[in-house]
Formats: structure tokens, C-alpha cells, sequence
């Protein structure tokens, strides 16, 4: 640091002596940023750059309950029915307060993603003959900020626009779809277009990122990209590709076994054959109160995770078979004696509430890192069984592919004989208990055009302010356009309101 | 009586400004030389010796301030950044607010004018088309921060060894966006303190009020920011008092002093606004927050030289 400083003084004190009073010699450029110019200028300085991505996806964003993409998939989930908070607080998606066009969560999230897209643009489109540096790391580089472009226009375009509808023409407004850094305002594409230029991006990185090795699973590789291909496939409906698509992401990852699985989630990622795109937090670089484990482990220490401690819906955890390793990660009791048995403490002020979860524990009770799960093999096998169910004719083979997910969280599992919507149903069910708290009910509903159903539950109206149901297609499943953004782009257009 | 008036008109050219972008670039801001806009004014103070006798004297003093904004230029047409709009023609303390109408007496629900008057939100009181959905609610100009007058007031009066001062500030017109009653007013969260006004809220139909019916999940609508909390930000404050004496000398130089003073002296003693607790001098764009607001201080001591 004492170095940094000197040379710091040194710098400065050269320059000085060696400013003149030309204009020649004024710096235009900020001294605290660089120029788009600069950040191409080699692979080194892009590959510094893209970093900065994968960085930003857990800092802050105006306040500590929005702490990058880690707080968008408990924000998403706290739309749906399956996470229940059990005092209120940090409640604004929870009761869908976030859709305001003034509220401070609508135009955060927005901006987060939209500030990813433009630094990836950067990379996009710096990047060419004159960057200096190998073939091999300019398509590394360009291939991760492709994908970091599809992957925020495609949650932007859940969020914000009216949902995709499979088959139909889905000329409703998106969102705008940016290809260029620009500070011009640009206007909504249609959904289809949003959905056409993702899959464009994801097709082009594929074909640049395959056979790269990557440095760390926080960054992006090919797996990541047919992953997230077989989402969207499966939000557009386009059945036979997700399966194509899941089935070829998942080729090197391994289920985790129940005896891990029963751990929890931590921060184990790198050695984990389950996690396909995980963040990491550095640990001299956490935020200890705003991370994703700051309000979603059972143990970390916080005030939001002392009074309300996250649960599972109790109606979907009944639905767990008593031999399944996940009936453990939540706690019915919410006692959690098990956890004090592994050396796993909860502080005696944190209050106790039935079914919270113990699906994710932090570091410690004063260090909240758990690894963000971005994205998991385990979801693959449900986006395979899903589509396969939901196209005619092919329940035994999504029965198959159920059936290798779902053993491994439970021994006594036998092959599901299931078929048509009893099918359909059994996977969903799976699908929520495995993907709880890992930002995908909200959109899962919506894509389904489905009712959100919280009442019998564990859900209590004077937390959530009375919001026990919203039926499917009601103008509230779609966020407004952050006001700010109305303000100052004039080609922008609301949503209903 | 010695007095002086002065008029100004400054120009302030090349302003910086955080200019707002569509956060759809990624940035929310960008810095720029914006424009340009005058302050113009007048200044008046007046010192009065009202009485200057051998042993009594009053002075009395009086200062009066105007203020106009006004911008002459700027990059875009408006620029809209948090409760104020910027435009030719308006100063930077002009209020951009949706427009608050009231009460609806039938249910209780939070009324503002209507922007889109096809939504479903929408209801007709009388001639004016309304609606309970805030995010349809209409932006209007509603008023500026800035007061018509401000200044202070002072005064000194001393009888041999007596001595009475106090200077009172004040300020008419202007308007304040009062967030820290707004918070006050939300039905939002339990276990939070609330205004006494609170008390005045819609109960049952046919309730005449301005406050409307306690519903844990309209909080976004019914307690949205608007121009309903826009309060006259006119006041006056005794912002210091101070009464003394000196001992007479012929009583101190027995007790072996040279001097001997006592005193009592206040300050902030009484402020008189529309709303009690409000402090409306935090921020000249007239917003108010939780920040300590000025205290009462009250000193009494008797000064002692030997």
C-alpha cells in the first residue's frame, strides 16, 4: 500500500514538473476510468475488463438488499410462492411492490443489468485486428461477453415484458435490446426480437467458446452457454431443443450424491461436479452483510437472517418423500439440531420459525459467503425431463431423465410410471425443491402462465401485505419501466399499468 | 438608522450538472456543462437606534431577502431528476410532482389525477377523472421550494446593566416535501412510529378526510410521494435569546471582583410552522430527512472576573 502511495506522489510530482500551460498538455481523459480505446487495447486490459464482470455480478447496487445477481434470484423467488419470509423485512418483491415505476429495486435492477451489457458491448465490439493478443484469448474474451449479453436481456425480458407465449407471435413490447454502448436512448424490440438476438448471441459464442478451457467457474464456457440455451429454449417453448441442448451441457458434470448434497450449499463449487457456473466471492472482497448468504443461510448472522430467516412453502416441502436427502434442508421445527451437531453454530438470538432452510450455509456466523449457485447440472435433468413431458409422447424418456436426478437425492426413488400432466406435475415438484432459492419460480410461473397461489400455506398476509394471489396473465406479472428510464429516453414506452 | 438595499441579478454560465441518461446505456449519469441560469434579488437591511440615551439604548435591526432561479438555457428541453423538473423558464427548486387530489370518501383510497383516464384505475369525482394506481398518477409543477421573502430579525435593548437581545429568523412562502411525515404516515410496516394525524384516517364510508384508510397493502399507492406532501414551508424562529445582568459595580468591587454578569440565554426557544417537529431549513431544495434537527439549548451562568 506504502508503495502505491509513493508512487502515486511520484507520478503526480512528474507530471507536474512536466506540465506546461499548452492545451496540449490537458488530460481529457478521467484519471479514475479509461477509455473504451484502452480497455482493447490488448487481451490483458479486456481480460481485466471482463473480470470487472464476473466481479460486479456480487457488489452493490444502492443498497445491501440488492447485492448483484445473488440478490436478483432471491428477488425472483420471493415473488413466487415457495419462499417465505417469516418477518418483514426487505419485503418490497415479496409483495410485488417492485413493479412501481419509482421504486428504487425496479430501476436498480434494471440499471445492473443494463451497466453488464454495456461493458460487455465494450468487449463486443472493441475487440478486433488491432487488440493486440491471441486469436485463442480474443474469442475467450468476446465469447463470455456474448453470453453475459444474452443471459441479462433475458432476464430483463422476463421481468419486463409480457411473457413469451410458445407459438404465437409475441409482438408485445421487450425490452431495448443493446448491441452498442450508447448513451442514445434506444427503443423497446418486441419480445420475439429480444428472443431471436439471445439466441443469436448464445449460437455465436458457442461456436467461439467450444472446446475452451476456462480458468475458474466463475467464468463462462461452452457448457454455460448450451445451458443457457436449454433455458431459454424452454421459456420459448421450443421443447426438442432444450433437450438437445440440456443434454449436451451437462456432459462432464456429476450429480452431487445425497451424503454431499446433505451439507448444503457453500463454498464448494470449484471441486463440485454439480455447479456449471458458480460466483465465487473473494474473501477480501465480500460484502459481508449484502451477500446472497447474508439473507439466505441459516447460519450467517445478520439482522435479516436473526428475524427472518427464509422458509420453504410447507405444502411443497410435504411433498418430499421422507427418504429424500432434501427433506433435510429445511427444517420443520426450525430447530436445526442436526446443524449443532456438524459444528454449525446459530446464534442464540436468531429466532426460530418452522421449515426455514438450511440449504445454504455461510462460511460462518460473522462471514456470509456462500458460493451463488448460477447455474447447476441438476437443472439440466429437469429441463430435459420437462420438455421431453411436455412433448407429446416422450414420457419415458422423461421419466428416464427425471429419474437420474431425482435418485440421486433419494435412494428409494423408483422410475416414475407417471404420464401426461401427472407427469408434468411430479417434475415440477422436483423442479421447485431443487431449485429453491436459485431465482427461477417467479419466471417459471409466468412462462407457464400460471396463478400464484400462496394461500393454505405458511404464508402470513401481514408479511407479505395481504398478497396471497395474483391469477396468471394480470397486468402485476410484468414490471414497469423504471420512471428514470421514461424520463430521459423518449423513444421509451410503458407497460400497462 | 443606517440601512442598505441592493439588487443583484448574477449569471452563472457553463454549469455543471449530473446530466440524466437512460439507464438503459448502463449509466444512470453523466457530468456536462449544462447551461446557464441567473439568481436576482434584493437585499434589504435596516439598523434602527430607537432609543440612544445615557442609560438606555434599543437598536433594532432588519434584514430582507428575495430570491429568483430561473434557467436561460439548457442542453435538452427538460431534465427530470428526483422531485424537480428543469426548463427554461423555471428555477432549479420547482417542484415535478403527481398530482395529489385526495380522500375518497366511499373507501378511503388514496385519489390522484389521472394520467391514462381509459385505465382501469379510474374513478370520476365530480369533473375530474382520478385514479388509486400511482404509477398512472399525473406529474404536474406543483410550486417551488424557493420562499418569497427570508431574512431575520434582531433586536438589543439595554438598561444600565441590563441587557435583553434576541434575533428571530424567518422565512414566507415556498414549499416543503416533507418524506420525514410522509414516512410517518405509512401503513407500510408495524411497530413504527406515527404522526397524530394518523388518527384523522378514512374509517368508514362517508369519513371526510385527507388522509386515507390504513391498508398494509396499498402502502405504495396511498403513501406514495405526490404533492400531498408539499407543506407551506413559511416560519418564524426565535433562534436566540439572551437576558443579562451585571452587578453593579460598587456591590462587585465589595466581594472582591471586578465583574460580575449573570445570564440566561436560549436558543431555538420557539419555532412556529405548519407542522410541529417539521424543520424546514435542512435543504434549500426543500426536502426534509431523518437529520438531527436544530436543538434547544438553554444556558444559565453567572461570569465572574477577579
Amino acid at each position: 500500500m506504502k508503495k502505491i502511495i509513493y508512487s502515486i506522489f511520484f507520478v503526480m510530482t512528474v507530471s507536474f514538473i512536466f506540465s506546461a500551460c499548452s492545451e496540449d498538455w490537458l488530460e481529457v481523459l478521467p484519471t479514475d476510468g479509461v477509455s473504451d480505446a484502452g480497455v482493447t487495447a490488448s487481451t490483458r486490459t479486456a481480460m481485466a475488463s471482463l473480470n470487472g464482470i464476473h466481479r460486479a455480478l456480487y457488489v452493490r447496487y444502492g443498497s445491501q438488499g440488492r447485492c448483484g445477481l445473488g440478490a436478483w434470484f432471491l428477488h425472483i423467488d420471493e415473488q413466487g410462492e415457495d419462499m417465505v419470509f417469516n418477518y418483514a423485512t426487505w419485503t418490497t418483491h415479496l409483495r410485488w411492490l417492485h413493479r412501481s415505476a419509482t421504486s428504487s429495486y425496479n430501476e436498480r435492477n434494471w440499471l445492473m443489468f443494463y451497466g453488464w451489457i454495456a461493458n460487455a458491448n465494450v468487449l463486443i465490439n472493441g475487440i478486433d485486428e488491432n487488440t493486440t493478443g491471441s486469436q485463442d484469448e480474443k474469442d475467450y474474451i468476446i465469447g463470455q461477453a456474448l453470453l453475459y449479453r444474452a443471459y441479462c436481456h433475458y432476464q430483463l425480458v422476463q421481468q419486463y415484458g409480457n411473457r413469451y407465449v410458445p407459438g404465437g407471435g409475441n409482438t408485445q413490447l421487450g425490452v431495448p435490446y443493446m448491441t452498442e454502448a450508447t448513451t442514445e436512448g434506444q427503443p423497446r424490440n418486441t419480445v420475439e426480437e429480444v428472443y431471436q438476438y439471445i439466441n443469436q448471441d448464445i449460437d455465436d459464442a458457442i461456436i467461439i467458446l467450444e472446446g475452451k478451457s476456462r480458468m475458474n467457474k466463475s467464468h463462462l464456457n461452452v457448457d454455460v452457454a448450451r445451458g443457457l440455451k436449454a433455458r431459454v429454449a424452454l421459456t420459448m417453448g421450443n421443447y426438442a431443443t432444450a433437450v438437445t441442448y440440456a443434454q449436451q451441457a451437462r456432459v462432464g458434470y456429476e450429480l452431487m450424491d445425497s451424503a454431499t448434497y446433505h451439507l448444503g450449499f457453500y463454498t464448494g463449487s470449484q471441486g463440485s461436479g454439480e455447479y456449471m457456473w458458480a460466483t465465487q466471492i473473494q474473501e477480501d472482497q465480500t460484502d459481508k452483510w449484502g451477500n446472497y448468504g447474508a439473507y439466505v443461510s441459516r447460519n450467517f448472522s445478520s439482522t435479516s437472517i436473526r428475524r427472518n430467516p427464509r422458509s420453504i412453502n410447507n405444502l411443497l416441502y410435504d411433498q418430499i418423500a421422507d427418504t429424500d436427502v432434501r427433506k433435510i434442508l429445511w427444517d420443520p421445527t426450525g430447530d436445526h439440531l442436526d446443524l449443532e451437531a456438524r459444528g454449525i453454530e446459530i446464534v442464540a438470538s436468531a429466532k426460530r420459525y418452522p421449515y426455514t432452510n438450511q440449504k445454504f450455509i455461510a462460511v460462518s456466523t460473522s462471514d456470509s459467503r456462500v458460493d451463488v449457485p448460477n447455474m447447476r447440472v441438476s437443472e439440466m435433468y429437469l429441463i430435459e425431463a420437462e420438455a421431453q413431458a411436455r412433448r407429446q409422447g416422450n414420457d419415458p424418456e422423461a421419466a428416464a431423465a427425471l429419474y437420474t436426478m431425482a435418485v440421486a437425492r433419494d435412494p428409494s426413488y423408483i422410475l416414475s410410471i407417471n404420464t401426461g400432466q401427472d407427469l408434468i406435475d411430479e417434475i415440477m415438484i422436483q423442479r421447485r425443491v431443487e431449485l429453491w432459492g436459485e431465482g427461477q419460480r417467479f419466471f417459471d410461473l409466468k412462462r407457464l402462465n400460471l396463478d400464484l397461489d400462496r394461500t393454505g400455506s405458511n404464508h402470513r398476509e401481514s408479511v407479505n401485505g395481504g398478497l396471497m394471489q395474483v391469477p396468471a396473465g394480470d397486468t402485476r406479472w410484468t414490471s414497469l419501466i423504471p420512471q428514470d428510464e421514461m424520463d430521459a429516453n423518449p423513444l421509451m414506452v410503458q407497460n400497462d399499468l | 438608522m443606517i440601512g442598505t438595499i441592493e439588487f443583484y441579478h448574477r449569471i452563472s454560465d457553463n454549469l455543471l450538472f449530473d446530466v440524466p441518461l437512460p439507464l438503459s446505456s448502463g449509466l444512470s449519469s453523466k457530468t456536462e456543462n449544462i447551461g446557464a441560469l441567473f439568481n436576482q434579488g434584493i437585499e434589504l437591511g435596516v439598523n434602527v437606534d430607537v432609543v440612544k440615551a445615557q442609560n438606555l439604548v434599543w437598536n433594532v435591526g432588519l434584514n430582507l431577502s428575495t430570491l429568483k432561479n430561473e434557467f436561460t438555457r439548457l442542453p435538452q428541453d427538460e431534465i427530470i431528476s428526483g422531485s424537480k423538473k428543469l426548463m427554461v423558464g423555471r428555477s432549479i427548486y420547482d417542484y415535478w410532482l403527481r398530482e395529489w387530489w385526495g380522500v375518497d370518501s366511499d373507501d378511503g383510497a388514496a385519489l390522484y389525477r389521472a394520467d391514462d383516464v381509459e385505465a382501469s384505475s379510474v374513478r370520476i369525482k365530480g369533473n375530474d377523472t382520478l385514479t388509486t394506481d400511482i404509477n398512472n398518477a399525473k406529474y404536474k409543477y406543483s410550486g417551488t421550494a424557493i420562499p418569497d421573502i427570508f431574512g431575520s430579525l434582531t433586536s438589543s435593548l439595554r438598561y444600565k446593566g441590563l441587557e435583553l437581545s434576541f434575533m428571530f429568523t424567518y422565512q414566507a412562502g415556498g414549499l416543503v416535501l416533507d418524506y420525514n411525515y410522509q414516512s410517518c404516515m405509512s401503513s407500510g410496516t408495524y411497530g413504527t412510529g406515527y404522526s397524530i394525524d394518523i388518527l384523522n384516517r378514512w374509517q368508514e364510508p362517508g369519513d371526510i378526510t385527507d388522509v386515507p384508510r390504513m391498508d398494509d397493502t396499498q402502502t405504495s399507492n396511498f403513501n406514495a410521494t405526490s404533492s400531498r406532501w408539499l407543506t407551506d414551508a413559511s416560519f418564524l424562529n426565535l433562534r436566540n435569546l439572551v437576558l443579562s445582568y451585571d452587578i453593579p459595580e460598587n456591590l462587585t468591587r465589595r466581594l472582591g471582583m471586578t465583574r460580575a454578569r449573570v445570564y440566561f440565554s436560549g436558543e431555538n426557544l420557539f419555532l412556529i410552522n405548519a407542522r410541529k417537529g417539521m424543520n424546514v431549513q435542512q435543504n434549500f431544495s426543500g426536502t426534509t430527512s431523518n437529520v438531527y434537527t436544530p436543538n434547544r439549548v438553554i444556558t444559565v451562568g453567572v461570569n465572574v472576573n477577579f
